[in-house]
C-alpha cells in the first residue's frame, strides 16, 4: 500500500478539532493551531473518508458584523499521493471544498484505480 | 525485442535534427555491454496540437483523447521491453509532458524503472529549480541526473548511482565512444546527423548560464571529430551534420585541425562531400583570416548561426560578446565569398537597451540589408531579453538598477519593462521585415523563452 502525505490547517478557538482519515483517529485539542503533515495508507481505487470532529456550537467566534474571528476547523492545504500532488485549489475546483467547518463534518475521497489514474491526473490540471 | 535502456524524448521541442543525447548514452552501453534504445515521443507527436498545447501549459480541451495518444505511445515504448526507460528533457518546456508520461509508465509499467535527465529538468535556466528531486519524493522516478549523462547511466545500471546535484565535468571529451543512432528512425530527421566538439563557452556572457554551469571549456581534437563524421557517415549513408555545441569555432586549433582534415576528406570524396553547420561565434580577421573561411567551405561548413544579439556596440560590450561591427562586417563579406549563410540570432531588450540603441540596430541592419538572402539567410529575433538564476546580470541587478520580478521576463529596468521590450521587438521584426530579411513569426512566442537567442526556429 502506498502512503499519502497530507498538509492541513488547523484553526483553534476553545482547542483544537479532532479529525479522522478512515482509522487514523487524532483526538481533540491534540493538534496545536497552524500546519501539520500526516501519512496514511492507502490503495488504488478505494475511498478515503476525511472527517472533522470535537467541535461545538461555541468554537466559533464572530464579531458583531457576523464575521468569524476565530475558528475551529481543519483546511486541506495538499495532499501528496503516488505520483501527484493535489493543491488546495484542486480540491475547491475539482473535488470538493477542503475546508471542515462543522463538527463531523466528513468527505470521502475515491482514489482512482491505476487504469483510471492519469486521466484523472488531467482532469485535476484544469 | 529488448533493451537495458530506452530513452525517449519528450514534447516539446521544434527540432529538424535528430536528438544528439540518447544516442551519445546508447554508444556508452553499447561500449560497456549493455544495450539501449530510442524512441522519439516528441518527434512523432510534433503536429500534434493537444500535445503541444497540454505541453506548453494549456489545459487540454480533449482529455480522453490525450489519454489515448500517451497510452499509445507508452504501448509502443514497452514493446521495446526496457528494464529501464530514460526520459530526456531538451527544455523547461517539456516539465509538463514528461511529468504525465512519468504517470503513464509508472501506472501502465510499474517495474520499469525512470531516469531523468537534460537541461529542462529545471525550470528557469540551468541552476533553477530541480524538478527532478521533487518528482522522486513523489515516486515519479527512479533516478534524476544533473548534466552529462555518460558516466551515471553505466553507474545506474551497476546499482551503483545516488542522484544528486553535484556534478563532475568531463574534461576528456575524446576518451568516450561515438554515439551510437542504430535505433534513430532517420525518416523522422533531415538527414543530418548531431555531432558535438565541445562543451561550454569561451564567452562569458552576462545573460548566459552556459559558462557558469560548464565551469571549463572542453573539446575534443579536430582529428576526432572528423574520424567521428567520417564514421558515421559510411555508416548511415548520411553526409550532413549539425554541430550541438554551443560554438564550433571555440578552440581555433581544433577547428583548423578539424577543417583540414575534413576538406581533405572531401577532396578526396567528391560524390561524398560532407557538410556540416553549427553556432558560431565572430571573430575579427587577425583570428579568422580569409584563408580559414575559404578552407571551412572546403572542409563543408554550408551554415553558422550566431549570436549577434545586438547591432548595438555598446550593448554587445556590456554583453562581453567582444565582437565589433566591423567583424561581423567582415565575416559576411567572407561567407558571401565563400557561400556560407548565416543565422542571426537576436536578443531585444538587454538591460542597457533604451531607444537610441534600438535606433543604432536599425540603421545597422539597414546597412546590412545587401546580405538579406545570401550570407543572412534568417534573423531569429527570439525572447526578449530573460534574467536567469546563476547568470552574470543576476547578480548584477541590484548595481545595474534592475528589479527582477516574478519570473525571467517580468523584470524592470533603468530603461524598459516587459511592455517596452515587447514593443521594441516588435518594432525591429517589422523593420528587419521591410528590409527584406527572412524574420520567422513565431521565433520567441511558443519557442524557448530563456535567456539567448532561439536556434531551431
Amino acid at each position: 500500500m502506498p502512503d499519502a502525505k497530507l498538509t492541513i490547517q488547523v484553526g483553534a478557538f476553545n482547542g483544537t478539532p479532532g479529525f479522522m482519515i478512515d482509522d487514523l483517529i487524532i483526538e481533540p485539542n491534540t493538534l496545536s493551531m497552524g500546519d501539520h503533515s500526516m501519512t496514511f495508507s492507502y490503495n488504488y481505487g478505494q475511498s478515503v473518508k476525511f472527517k472533522m470532529f470535537g467541535k461545538n456550537k461555541f468554537d466559533t467566534k464572530i464579531d458583531d458584523e457576523n464575521n468569524i474571528v476565530e475558528d475551529k476547523f481543519i483546511l486541506i492545504k495538499e495532499l501528496c499521493i503516488d505520483y501527484m500532488k493535489i493543491s488546495n485549489w484542486q480540491f475547491h475546483k475539482h473535488i470538493w471544498n477542503p475546508y471542515f467547518a462543522y463538527n463531523n463534518q466528513e468527505r470521502v475521497l475515491t482514489i482512482p484505480n491505476k487504469e483510471s489514474l492519469p486521466l484523472w491526473y488531467l482532469n485535476l490540471q484544469n | 525485442m529488448s533493451c537495458d535502456v530506452l530513452f525517449t524524448s519528450v514534447p516539446y521541442t521544434v527540432t529538424e535534427v535528430a536528438p544528439a543525447a540518447p544516442a551519445v548514452l546508447i554508444g556508452m552501453l553499447k561500449h560497456h555491454g549493455y544495450c539501449g534504445k530510442f524512441y522519439d515521443f516528441n518527434n512523432l507527436t510534433l503536429d500534434n496540437e493537444l500535445v503541444k498545447t497540454f505541453a506548453l501549459g494549456v489545459n487540454p480541451n480533449d482529455p480522453v483523447k490525450l489519454d489515448q495518444i500517451y497510452r499509445y505511445h507508452v504501448n509502443q515504448m514497452l514493446a521495446y521491453n526496457p528494464k529501464y526507460i530514460g526520459i530526456s528533457l531538451f527544455s523547461y518546456q517539456c516539465i509538463s509532458s514528461t511529468q504525465l508520461l512519468c504517470i503513464y509508465i509508472r501506472t501502465m509499467a510499474p517495474d520499469v524503472k525512470i531516469i531523468l535527465g537534460g537541461p529542462g529538468l529545471s525550470h528557469n535556466g540551468l541552476h533553477g529549480t530541480n524538478m527532478g528531486a521533487e518528482w522522486q519524493k513523489l515516486s515519479l522516478c527512479d533516478f534524476w541526473v544533473k548534466s552529462e549523462g555518460e558516466n551515471p547511466i553505466i553507474k545506474i545500471l551497476k546499482d551503483d548511482y545516488v542522484s544528486t546535484p553535484q556534478w563532475e565535468q568531463i574534461l576528456a571529451l575524446d576518451e568516450f565512444p561515438i554515439p551510437d543512432y542504430d535505433s534513430y528512425n532517420w525518416k523522422l530527421y533531415n538527414n543530418r546527423i548531431p555531432i558535438t566538439g565541445s562543451r561550454g563557452c569561451v564567452r562569458q556572457c552576462t545573460f548566459c548560464d552556459i559558462h557558469t554551469h560548464w565551469k571549463k571549456f572542453v573539446w575534443r581534437s579536430g582529428k576526432s571529430i572528423a574520424s567521428e563524421m567520417i564514421e558515421q557517415s559510411e555508416k548511415y549513408g548520411i553526409y550532413d551534420f549539425a554541430f550541438t555545441d554551443s560554438l564550433i569555432n571555440g578552440s581555433m586549433k581544433a577547428y583548423k585541425e578539424m577543417c583540414t582534415a575534413l576538406a581533405d576528406y572531401n577532396n578526396k570524396n567528391p560524390k561524398h562531400k560532407l557538410t556540416w553547420s553549427g553556432q558560431y561565434i565572430f571573430r575579427p580577421a587577425n583570428q579568422m583570416p580569409d584563408h580559414i573561411w575559404k578552407l571551412s567551405a572546403e572542409a563543408g561548413l554550408t551554415e553558422v548561426a550566431v549570436g549577434i544579439e545586438s547591432l548595438d556596440e555598446s550593448i554587445r560590450n556590456h554583453m562581453r560578446k567582444k565582437f565589433s561591427n566591423n567583424d561581423i562586417v567582415y565575416s559576411l563579406e567572407s561567407m558571401k565569398r565563400y557561400g556560407i549563410v548565416g543565422n542571426f540570432l537576436m536578443l531585444v531588450g538587454y538591460v542597457t537597451e533604451n531607444e537610441e540603441t534600438i535606433q543604432n540596430q536599425k540603421d545597422m541592419f539597414t546597412q546590412l540589408r545587401e546580405y538579406a538572402g545570401n550570407a543572412i539567410r534568417k534573423v531569429a529575433i527570439g525572447s526578449t531579453l530573460a534574467i536567469l538564476p546563476g547568470t552574470p546580470l543576476a547578480s548584477m541587478a541590484n548595481e545595474i538598477g534592475v528589479k527582477l520580478g516574478k519570473d525571467e521576463n517580468d523584470w524592470v529596468g533603468l530603461y524598459s519593462d516587459q511592455k517596452t521590450r515587447l514593443q521594441w521587438r516588435e518594432d525591429l521584426i517589422e523593420h528587419c521585415v521591410n528590409l527584406g530579411f527572412y524574420v520567422p513569426e513565431h521565433t520567441g512566442q511558443d519557442q524557448l523563452m530563456t535567456a539567448g537567442s532561439v536556434l531551431h526556429a
